[in-house]
């Protein structure tokens, strides 16, 4: 028997190893160092003018939320963008997390950071309050902090570039009523419904509340059905929209706030044939683009995180060099609604190419 | 021994029993509900119910099967996701669609005889095994997607589950089929006595000369190939298969199973009660839909439906205990 488990033992560690040596170079190191390299360029006369408060090159740490998602994975392309247009003058770093779960991680990962003395350092923080401490720790040994995407309540935080989300989200409800208002469709009285991936998670909240508070304040009477949650499950999703269609006849829109919410809202639509019913969901996926070429899905919020990336990279560069105190102390990163008019612009088309990874 | 026979005999009757009482059940819910909203009791809306049960209701048959077994198979959600995007991966790279089932079926088959293995070889207790798996395939398939959705699967493939003869879904159709197969199995088969034996008193089937290895390895083998046809049948569904597909559906599978009657403790449950659970829950949740109860509220009678129907189990489990 002792022996048999121990045979047991031996193989299994045989095929982890085999499966961590397949993949090891591919994503499952939580480290991706990126270093551009320092080139003669930097001796060129165009070096000149930037000189004169902080010598460079700085060196940059990001730290995203997770490595195994596409969203933090623009993120990092937008931070290393900043670098290798910089001539050499910024180096950047990537960090961060496997899992957006890995809340403890992060902070280890933060607090390694700091002793290993970077120029300045860019954080997504998966939860704010927890790296508050590591900030001002930061802070005190002269490394400025620029957080993206997640607040951190902390004054020490140089500056803060986010996506509004109760904004964006009220920027589909005030789209919902004018295309309602395009097609001769009186809302008053008639549903509007959002699925929402999770109950309580901050972001979602801002951007169902964000939906609701537009919709009712546009048409006071409309009616907004009970917001269901679908456990962030495609096929959940699209059981929730396929029976909402069903039990309201009324149901005239809407609102899912993920882009698995999106993808499930669009094949209900595609079941059931009611193309009529305007549906708009937040994020970006191959899936729903082409339920919006298909007809399946009205639009999407399409985020910026490329641009929050580059640009926490060159504000944290700012600080360094002493203009800190000009930034703002919070900056909202614009974001776009793809929709079937204006999804094959070319502008629109370079977004999505960031964001949807083949 | 004839007393051990007695007592098989019992439970089946009991089983009998908690059959008719789950179908009283869920007469009153289709009752209620057609009374509440016109909508529900379209045949539109019960084809839609039958294929939002079908996937679950598939993977419950074969937890169904581990649960009367004694043991508990957490791996479910994470084979369902391996399944889905195996499949997914061959079919996009140009493998032909028969051919890549029964691959994704034999692979899933294999992690089910590894479940056995720890369990029956290694001795390690059924959670502690099945937990194990359960996060190993998940990392597993997150990196050989790099936490990516695979999408752009071919026509054919997306056409499984869009398929609906006489209007009944493809995914109803198989379910219905599958639970026909595994009550065969339980009522008909050695296995599936087997199953059941071992699972009221391990002593006893092993002193009356069952097979053990087979059985044990045959109730994973099984759970783990249902779950690999209801992750085909999903990917179809959802015209592509994401990495976290299956994530918590174990809960859905072990709830189903005890609400039909399954008893944690062993030897108790069957496909009928499993079937019918999976259906009583789903109806549940898509009647609070289409009635727009206030989602926790509905989630908290669901939670109270699991707990009152493993509570009358024990009451009456007590009273059968008392009488003989």
């Amino acid at each position: 028997m002792k022996k048999k488990v121990f045979a047991l033992l031996c193989s299994l560690t045989l095929v982890a190893g085999l499966l961590i040596g397949c993949t090891g170079d591919d994503t499952s190191d939580t480290t991706t160092d990126v270093v551009v390299e320092d080139t003669a360029a930097e001796d060129t006369a165009d070096a000149g003018e930037t000189q004169d408060a902080a010598e460079g090159p700085f060196d940059i740490t990001v730290i995203i939320k997770a490595t195994d998602s596409d969203y933090w994975q623009i993120l990092a392309s937008g931070a290393l963008a900043a670098a290798e247009q910089s001539d050499g003058m910024i180096r950047v770093t990537i960090d961060g997390p496997p899992s957006e779960l890995d809340i403890a991680q992060q902070v280890t990962i933060f607090e390694n950071a700091i002793q290993a003395g970077p120029d300045g350092i860019v954080i997504a923080a998966t939860s704010g309050e927890t790296v508050v401490n590591a900030v001002e720790e930061a802070t005190a040994a002269g490394i400025p902090v620029v957080a993206l995407d997640e607040y951190i309540p902390s004054g020490d935080v140089v500056t803060f570039l986010a996506t509004d989300h109760a904004a964006a989200s009220a920027e589909t409800a005030d789209l919902m009523v004018a295309q309602w208002e395009s097609e001769g469709i009186d809302p008053s009285g008639m549903d509007v419904v959002v699925i929402s991936a999770v109950a309580g998670a901050g972001v979602n909240v801002a951007r169902t509340n964000g939906f609701i508070d537009r919709i009712q304040e546009l048409v006071p009477d409309i009616n907004v059905l009970e917001t269901q949650y679908a456990d962030n499950d495609i096929a959940r999703a699209t059981d929730i929209a396929g029976n909402l269609i069903a039990a309201n006849p009324n149901l005239i829109g809407i609102f899912g706030d993920n882009n698995h919410m999106g993808v499930g809202i669009a094949l209900a639509i595609e079941e059931t044939g009611r193309q009529d019913i305007i549906t708009y969901a937040f994020d970006a996926n191959q899936q729903q683009v082409d339920a919006i070429q298909a007809g399946n899905l009205t639009g999407m919020v399409v985020q910026d995180p490329w641009g929050m990336g580059f640009n926490g990279v060159l504000d944290v560069v700012r600080a360094i060099q002493g203009e800190g105190a000009s930034l703002p102390a919070s900056v909202a990163v614009p974001v776009n609604v793809v929709t079937a008019e204006n999804i094959n612009d070319a502008d629109i088309q370079e977004l999505l190419s960031q964001h949807i990874v083949h | 021994m004839s007393s051990n026979k007695n007592q098989i005999k019992k439970v089946k009757f009991h089983v009998g029993k908690t059959e008719i009482f789950l179908l009283a059940v869920l007469a009153l819910l289709f009752i209620i509900f057609a009374v509440a909203t016109p909508v529900f009791f379209r045949f539109s809306n019960i084809m839609n119910l039958l294929r939002q049960t079908s996937i679950y209701g598939i993977v419950a048959l074969g937890m169904v099967f581990v649960i009367i077994s004694s043991g508990i198979d957490l791996s479910v959600g994470s084979v369902l996701g391996f399944s889905g995007t195996v499949v997914a991966l061959m079919v996009t790279n140009n493998i032909s669609i028969p051919v890549a089932i029964i691959l994704a079926i034999l692979a899933c088959a294999a992690i089910g005889a590894m479940n056995g293995v720890l369990i029956y070889d290694g001795n390690v207790p059924p959670f502690i095994a099945t937990m194990g798996m359960m996060s190993l395939v998940r990392a597993t398939l997150m990196l050989m997607t790099n936490a990516r959705m695979i999408s752009g699967l071919p026509e054919n493939f997306l056409a499984i589950a869009r398929f609906n003869p006489l209007g009944i879904p493809l995914l109803a159709i198989v379910w219905i089929l599958l639970s026909l197969i595994a009550l065969f199995i339980a009522r008909k088969t050695v296995f599936g006595r087997n199953v059941y034996a071992y699972g009221s008193n391990k002593e006893a089937a092993r002193l009356s000369g069952i097979h053990i290895r087979l059985t044990v390895y045959g109730t994973y083998i099984f759970s783990a190939v249902m779950c690999a046809i209801a992750g085909i049948l999903i990917t179809s569904r959802l015209s592509n298969a994401a990495p976290t597909t299956g994530t918590g559906y174990e809960l859905d599978a072990i709830a189903a199973s005890v609400v039909g009657g399954a008893s944690l403790n062993g030897g108790q449950g069957s496909v009928i009660g499993a079937f019918l659970g999976a259906i009583i829950m789903s109806t549940l949740r898509q009647g609070g839909t289409l009635l727009g109860v206030n989602s926790f509220i509905m989630e908290i009678i669901i939670a109270l439906l699991i707990i009152a129907a493993v509570l009358l189990d024990q009451i009456q489990r007590k009273r059968g205990g008392k009488k003989s």
